[in-house]
């Protein structure tokens, strides 16, 4: 099990430095910096050498990674070019908003595709199964900004419910807060709980057909008793394994819906960075994404190595489905 | 035995798995705890915390504008961006003088000003005042701002060109020497070019200036918006509303659905997508679109040391494909008034009907076939957002129409900076709008790369000329003649259409420097 977690915590750390070191080069292959953003139409040669010396991007690529890296090592991140701010502190406040939205949407799309999924195994051969089918391929086909886009005409615009965009962090207005955040985590969740009930259709289809619960059947339960008392654990499985994969599709889905509502997460400051050439919020944005991603990942081999001992034994790798 | 063990692990498993969804929710609201407390706007404490026991003259009522565009940073000596002028001009820093919709000016940061008989003196008399940050205003705060200016970069340090000197005489008077006549001076200093900062402060510009404005700027969330409030201490009438949120909304559809909401009281400008929905918006109750008169041009630039343009009735041909008003309809919602000079407003008194290429496709057919280049291709170089791609649709049909083979090089906004306005305008052929002056296309032409040294003189003539009907027939004369030239197409001179709530009152119908005046506004 040490073995284990040594290579595991290994691989995680190789990846994310060698993940940065690409998304450092990766910026430094756009064209323009962050002295053409400031400068603007205004730009000449002189002002913007000027501007660049003054913020040491001329300094060589190797130095200014070097400087960077050895500053995330010692838990500073830098200061943007332009706005000044301290990156840390930015990513940090803005942390919250993008989990709350990316778990929010999560356990929201989990709990209802444990539902309806198994109400759709069991009515697999009826009307009632076929009904969850198709709505599920609409929920697929549907791209979460529109759903957003939509939802705002109607829920802000029409009606005047919700707010059309922006946020109020929970801890300030708790009631306005969630206001701002119902939109956008129902258009990242109605997608995602289409995508994840066909899983747990799927899953739960074939642990019908498994023995134990022709057992429980047979012991006196009705298919539906037996679904829900024995199928469901059984199926769950996949669904877990699902469910935190997607998290980094969700993140990327977190970009665009972030864009709609206006919303200021990691998401819109990626979009805003890379725009403005802000090199240094960029990578450790990525950096921040990766690491985040790469444990969760982490965290699920080690579950797995619960759920599995022979997983534990072959050396941690998690089978996807 | 084996069973039950396996079901144990599976459960804990199972709970560990989720466990992980909780923990980051859970873990999630702790952070939002920390910078809560530490988003505290404690800047505001030091503008408006000992003055707020004075009587407050008007109701706290609020206002939030949308502003489409964020700048990196509030430094508007670096960059003349809209986007950093529309929030602080006249409402954070204040100019010297005011300009008047008449085109008149009136004191602003100085309370008068004398100019000598032969033009190259002018004496201002700065008002008592109070900045943000509690100090006095006095002459020496003026000459630092304007040396500040003076070396700032592009539009910005342009009215200084013709200044020899700017000195205080006195703790309220600042004398600037030119060293000709300029009429570019006087103007200038209604606009940034002259924006008033505290002594000391200009290095704090970036982060949000210290002006002697009617509101502080109090926080600038970076991404989100901008905050500012009422500066009780305000030499002249406090305005209506008491505090202001600046939010940028960069979606037009969002900002538009935020107007429509209920969100937001006024959009300052509507630039891009948004402007389809101009109809929509005046169409619906409680809402309306406010034109106010611009001073941008939008237009489409040759690059006059590209091969491709090398032979004049190439250039004259391309000139002659160009339909005006189906671009504007395309573009700007019919918006604006058609030009083919370079001038905007167009109330300027040198403003010329002067039109040397009209459209007509043949003409442009024919001299194309004359000059041995059917089918001759042009890469268009184009910005992917804003009004952009629309005109671009628009006239790649055109030159199409016109016998052209069109290659579109599409460009985020970034990288055609760099391409186009950086170092070494690598462009063929390109559309972009912007608030320059025809003074601005002097030798070596900006990035169109034209230059003609009769052009310059003509310029510098109508600057310097003591009597106003010589500078306005020098600038006319300059005006066409670069619309002869042909490397530079103006298209419309535009207006910018801000939607409002409609009970929202005092929205300026023209503006000195791109700036949205706060000042005069109010719920009726």
């Amino acid at each position: 099990m040490i073995r284990v977690l040594v290579r595991a915590i290994g691989s995680l750390l190789i990846s994310a430095f060698m993940g940065s070191v690409v998304v450092f080069l990766l910026l430094r292959m756009l064209k323009g910096d962050v002295a053409t953003v400031i400068l603007g139409q205004t730009a000449t040669r002189e002002s913007l050498d000027a501007l660049r010396e003054e913020m040491g991007l001329n300094a060589p690529l190797i130095q200014q990674y070097a400087d960077w890296i050895g500053g995330v090592f010692r838990g500073d991140m830098g200061t943007s070019y332009a706005a000044e701010f301290d990156i840390a502190h930015e990513i940090w406040t803005r942390v919250p908003l993008t989990f709350t939205l990316a778990f929010a949407s999560l356990t929201i799309s989990a709990i209802v595709a444990l539902v309806v999924g198994t109400f759709s195994a069991i009515h697999a051969k009826d009307w009632r199964g076929t009904w969850v089918d198709i709505l599920s391929q609409i929920g697929i086909a549907i791209p979460s900004f529109w759903l957003g886009l939509l939802m705002v005409t109607l829920f802000a615009v029409r009606l005047g419910w919700l707010p059309a965009g922006g946020y109020v962090p929970l801890t300030e207005d708790f009631t306005e807060g969630v206001k701002s955040l119902v939109m956008p985590v129902m258009a990242l969740a109605i997608p995602l709980s289409a995508v994840l009930v066909r899983y747990v259709r799927s899953g739960m289809l074939e642990v019908l057909d498994e023995d134990f619960i022709r057992t429980a059947q047979a012991k006196g339960l009705t298919l539906r008793r037996a679904a829900w008392r024995h199928g469901i654990r059984n199926a769950s499985i996949p669904l877990v394994t699902v469910t935190i994969l997607q998290l980094g599709s969700l993140l990327a889905g977190a970009v665009v819906i972030e864009n709609v509502f206006t919303l200021p997460g990691l998401g819109r400051m990626l979009v805003v960075s890379v725009g403005g050439r802000e090199a240094l919020s960029v990578q450790s944005l990525a950096l921040v994404l990766m690491l985040m991603i790469l444990t969760l990942n982490f965290l699920m081999d080690i579950a797995y190595g619960l759920l599995d001992p022979r997983i534990r034994d072959s050396g941690g790798r998690a089978p996807i489905t | 035995m084996m069973r039950t063990d396996k079901k144990g692990r599976l459960a804990v498993g199972l709970v560990v798995a989720f466990a992980l969804v909780t923990a980051a929710c859970g873990g999630d609201d702790d952070a939002t705890d920390e910078p809560a407390t530490t988003d505290e706007p404690a800047t505001a404490d030091d503008a408006a915390g000992d003055d707020t026991a004075t009587d407050e003259p008007a109701a706290a009522e609020t206002l939030t504008v949308a502003v489409s565009q964020e700048p990196p940073n509030w430094d508007y000596t670096k960059s003349g961006a809209t986007a950093i002028k529309t929030p602080l001009l006249y409402n954070v820093v204040e100019a010297l003088v005011e300009k008047q919709s008449d085109g008149s000016v009136a004191p602003m940061v100085a309370e008068s000003w004398e100019v000598s008989d032969d033009g190259t003196v002018y004496t201002f008399t700065i008002r008592e005042g109070k900045f943000h940050d509690g100090s006095d205003l006095d002459s020496a705060d003026v000459v630092e701002s304007l040396e500040f200016n003076r070396a700032g970069d592009g539009d910005i340090a342009t009215p200084f060109d013709a200044v020899e000197s700017i000195e205080a005489t006195d703790d309220r008077t600042v004398v600037v020497t030119l060293t000709q006549p300029s009429q570019a001076f006087l103007n200038g200093m209604a606009t940034i070019s002259s924006a008033i900062v505290a002594e000391g402060t200009t290095d704090q510009v970036a982060q949000g200036p210290i002006g002697t404005g009617p509101y502080t700027f109090v926080e600038w969330k970076p991404d989100v918006s901008v905050e500012m409030s009422r500066f009780a201490d305000y030499w002249g009438d406090a305005p209506f509303f008491s505090d202001v949120t600046w939010r940028f909304i960069t979606d037009e559809t969002a900002s538009i659905n935020a107007l429509l909401a209920g969100d937001i009281d006024v959009i300052a400008a509507i630039l891009g997508e948004g402007i389809d929905r101009v109809g929509e918006i005046d169409a619906e109750d409680g809402f309306e679109i406010k034109t106010i008169a611009g001073f941008e041009i939008s237009y489409l630039s040759l690059n006059a040391t590209a091969p491709e343009f090398q032979d004049p009735r190439i250039v004259q041909a391309v000139n002659y494909a160009i339909d005006r008003q189906p671009i504007v309809d395309a573009a700007f919602a019919g918006l604006g008034e058609l030009t083919c000079t370079f001038v905007n407003p167009p109330n300027e008194p040198w403003a010329s009907d002067y039109c040397p290429y009209p459209y007509d496709p043949a003409k442009s057919r024919e001299l194309l076939a004359e000059a041995g280049m059917e089918g001759m291709t042009i890469p268009f170089k184009y910005l992917t957002i804003a009004e952009f791609p629309p005109i671009q649709e628009v006239v790649t049909a055109q030159l199409t129409d016109a016998g052209f083979n069109v290659e579109l090089e599409g460009r985020e906004l970034t990288t055609y900076l760099d391409e186009v306005l950086g170092e070494s305008a690598d462009y063929t052929f390109t559309s972009l709008s912007g608030p320059s002056t025809i003074d601005a296309w002097k030798c070596p032409g900006f990035f169109t790369l034209y230059c003609d040294p009769e052009f310059d003189q003509l310029l510098i003539d109508g600057d310097a000329a003591t009597d106003s009907a010589v500078t306005t027939e020098k600038r006319r004369e300059a005006v066409e003649m670069h619309a002869d030239a042909g490397y530079l197409i103006p298209i419309v001179a535009k207006v910018q259409a801000a939607a409002t709530r409609s009970d929202l009152q005092g929205i300026k119908l023209f503006t000195a420097g791109s700036e949205f005046d706060l000042g005069y506004l109010s719920f009726g």
